[in-house]
């Protein structure tokens, strides 16, 4: 991907537009940089935040270049999803039809009421202890001065951003830090419907940390959402994550086992999730690919549709405005 | 004519020494688990887990680790308070964590978390879960493991007395006592019980740091009819360790040959070589979990007949370890305060920044054939799950050639090499 100048698409002002000709510069210059054009794909990234002339702008520009695939850039931010669509769908509509569309960053919810109490030990991943609601000063020096203590604490500011609330400090080695961060990542139940209304939309290609970061918090993508498998409900339930999946955590482990597992110390709780999810989505996108191939995927939307929401028509609004948009309609 | 009684007597497990030398035991253990098929080599040690599983490791990572052990150590201080589940669940620990074909040894605590003192009582002993404190009782004890239905457990026993300093002679007479009086209710109650007999219940040797009631402890819990012995109240630092080596010697002398004898708490490279030398058989193998913990890969050499060129190549790095361990650092990690040994290597360094060799040449594990210490320093500065996955699919890797390398001394009396191979390494 080229080196690009992205704002978050919460921003608005001449800012947006700065960004925008500044990635059109700056795409000139690793085009003229690029050394090696035979060995590896220098992708364009379409910038222009929400604004609709701004991004036909840097489209009908980056378009002009001649670049082997296009990345969609500047969305997942903190933008509502209706926005989000019309985005997608703009730049979508403008772009070759024969190169690869990477829609940079989908599913990342933010939700600022919500913060979330986590814990770190030594250098193992930080555990998310749970929600809470948050008000009040940070004591952000408190916690740089703790960084210091090994605890990984320069990882989680660049996972999560600014880290600030109230800090309770074990005292004694080994004892875990307790800090609280805004909850960027929360509890997504429209990640796959993203993925699935994009594709309507003209991407081809998509990245996002959701699956595996909700997997190490003791999320497990189903077809229905997602189960929470830290909470009591799944103590006694011994059944697979989906007894569908073919992945090696459902051929062989329970809710129940990693249910137990994800309250213990033991990382591996994390990894069977990983792979679950991973797995879950990998099959997702064959599904949707097998339904275009034989040429069934309106179907396969409502499909979808009905076993995430119940029923397709009970699908959020954005999401049946941007199908619809393309022609699908939901029940 | 089957008489039922010689049936199950060709059905339980049987040790078979191939050979004894210098006090080290060298053999087999047949006819073990619940269909009898398993078999297991000693001197050996069991896969240490937590909450029944491999740290860091799923079910496809461990597979893809060469000569794992046949028996898998859980511990009641992890598994204690999913006694409803299990119970619910009918079928057994084994099948619930997805080790079906695996041999299941049920210890009470686990050897890396140090046991509070003080919670012992005539009638019940606690264990520590993450959820707290969980007392049992023996009719509690033996519910669980009838709900676990490992195919060995430690008897509820009194071990208190390793976990204090300086404990009086009466105390050290009690924990006998106790253990004692613990082991008969529990094989009383296991005669009652069908699905407790498939289980084999293991002696526990206590009797602290004197020898009268080490000797005592062995004598009466030898006359029960246990399937094996824990010898427990010998963890501690090597220091410890060497002053009761003696008393070691004295324990085992004491133990019938054809049932295994269990270390609790002794895992170190050269402990456990003292450990076989006095006729222990099994150990865990938490010891390469603890450096992984750290961040630390082992490297020590086990390969007592290595062609001439690996040998100058292995002194000269040899020395090399020896001139960095003059300062012993001391690492924080999680729950316990661990020096680095000179077994093993900290890939958290500077200098293994650029440091594009595997973390032992030669070594046939999955990390060292696929990856290099830089990439194993890197995952570890920024904090990846995956530098624990990696470390400890070496360092089990590693260890357990340690094993296999100790059973092949033995074979072709070539211990001796071994022992001062590896007491070259100690620091």
């Amino acid at each position: 991907m080229q080196l690009d100048d992205v704002v978050s698409s919460t921003v608005t002002g001449p800012r947006v537009e700065e960004a925008m000709y500044r990635s059109i510069r700056w795409l000139d210059r690793c085009i003229a940089a690029h050394q090696r054009p035979d060995k590896q794909n220098l992708f364009a990234i379409i910038q222009g935040g929400l604004d609709a002339d701004l991004r036909a702008t840097c489209l009908e520009e980056m378009t002009k270049r001649d670049v082997p695939g296009f990345a969609i850039g500047g969305l997942s931010g903190g933008e509502s999803k209706s926005q989000f669509w019309r985005m997608v769908a703009l730049s979508t509509s403008r772009l070759p039809k024969d190169k690869p569309r990477y829609l940079m960053g989908v599913g990342y919810v933010v939700d600022r009421e919500a913060r979330a109490l986590w814990e770190v030990d030594s250098w193992g991943p930080p555990t998310l202890l749970g929600e809470v609601a948050f008000g009040g000063n940070g004591h952000r020096s408190d916690l740089r001065r703790l960084g210091r203590h090994g605890c990984p604490l320069g990882a989680i500011l660049r996972e999560y951003g600014p880290v600030w609330g109230s800090v309770r400090v074990g005292r004694g080695p080994g004892k875990p830090l307790r800090f609280s961060a805004p909850s960027r990542h929360g509890c997504n139940p429209s990640y796959a419907t993203d993925l699935v209304v994009c594709v309507a939309l003209g991407c081809d290609m998509f990245d996002c940390v959701f699956p595996t970061r909700t997997a190490r918090f003791g999320s497990a993508l189903v077809p229905t959402g997602n189960l929470q498998l830290r909470k009591k409900v799944f103590e006694k339930d011994f059944g697979p994550i989906d007894p569908e999946c073919t992945c090696p955590t459902c051929q062989k482990h329970s809710r129940a086992f990693l249910h137990a597992l994800l309250h213990s110390d033991n990382t591996a709780a994390l990894h069977h999730l990983t792979v679950h999810n991973i797995a879950y989505q990998l099959q997702l996108m064959s599904a949707v690919r097998t339904s275009i191939v034989e040429k069934r995927f309106p179907d396969f939307v409502r499909d979808f549709m009905g076993a995430m929401y119940g029923d397709p028509t009970l699908c959020p609004t954005w999401a049946t405005d941007a199908l619809a948009s393309v022609g699908i309609t939901l029940g | 004519m089957v008489c039922w009684q010689d049936l199950e007597e060709s059905l339980r497990m049987k040790l078979s020494l191939t050979k004894v030398v210098n006090g080290c035991r060298l053999g087999k253990i047949k006819n073990l688990g619940k269909t009898g098929d398993h078999t297991m080599d000693i001197p050996g040690c069991l896969l240490y887990t937590k909450t029944g599983s491999a740290p860091h490791l799923t079910h496809h990572t461990l597979h893809n680790i060469h000569r794992v052990p046949a028996m898998a150590q859980l511990t009641l201080s992890s598994l204690a308070e999913h006694h409803e589940v299990l119970t619910e669940y009918k079928e057994g620990v084994g099948k619930f964590i997805g080790m079906p074909e695996s041999l299941l040894y049920c210890s009470l605590h686990d050897p890396v978390s140090p046991c509070p003192a003080g919670y012992v009582t005539n009638k019940s002993v606690s264990v520590w879960s993450v959820a707290g404190r969980v007392e049992m009782t023996v009719s509690k004890f033996m519910a669980i493991q009838k709900a676990l239905q490992p195919d060995w457990f430690q008897c509820l026993s009194d071990g208190e007395v390793s976990c204090k300093e300086a404990t009086s002679i009466k105390r050290v007479r009690k924990s006998v006592d106790r253990s004692l009086l613990f082991l008969d209710n529990c094989l009383r109650l296991q005669e009652e019980s069908e699905v407790l007999q498939k289980s084999v219940i293991i002696g526990v040797i206590e009797g602290g740091d004197v020898m009268e009631e080490r000797l005592r402890s062995a004598r009466e819990t030898a006359k029960r009819p246990v399937g094996g012995f824990l010898l427990d109240g010998f963890q501690g630092n090597p220091t410890t360790l060497e002053t009761r080596l003696r008393l070691l010697s004295s324990v085992t002398a004491e133990l019938p040959e054809d049932k295994p004898r269990l270390i609790s708490g002794v895992s170190r490279p050269d402990e456990v070589l003292e450990c076989i030398e006095r006729g222990v058989d099994l150990f865990e193998s938490f010891f390469p979990y603890q450096v992984t913990e750290r961040g630390c890969a082992l490297t020590f050499s086990f390969d007592y007949q290595p062609n001439p060129e690996e040998t100058l190549l292995q002194q000269n790095g040899t020395q090399e370890e020896i001139k960095c361990m003059d300062q012993i650092k001391k690492i924080e990690t999680t729950g316990c305060n661990q020096e680095i040994t000179s077994f093993e290597i900290n890939l958290k360094e500077k200098k293994y920044q650029e440091d594009f060799n595997p973390l032992v040449r030669g070594c046939s594990c999955y990390c060292c054939k696929n990856h290099t210490r830089a990439y194993i320093h890197h995952l570890l500065v920024t904090n990846e799950l995956l530098a624990g996955v990696l470390l400890m699919m070496h360092n089990f890797e590693h260890y357990f050639g340690f094993f296999h390398y100790i059973r092949e001394a033995l074979k072709s009396d070539k211990l001796a090499q071994l022992k001062e191979l590896i007491h070259r390494q100690a620091s």
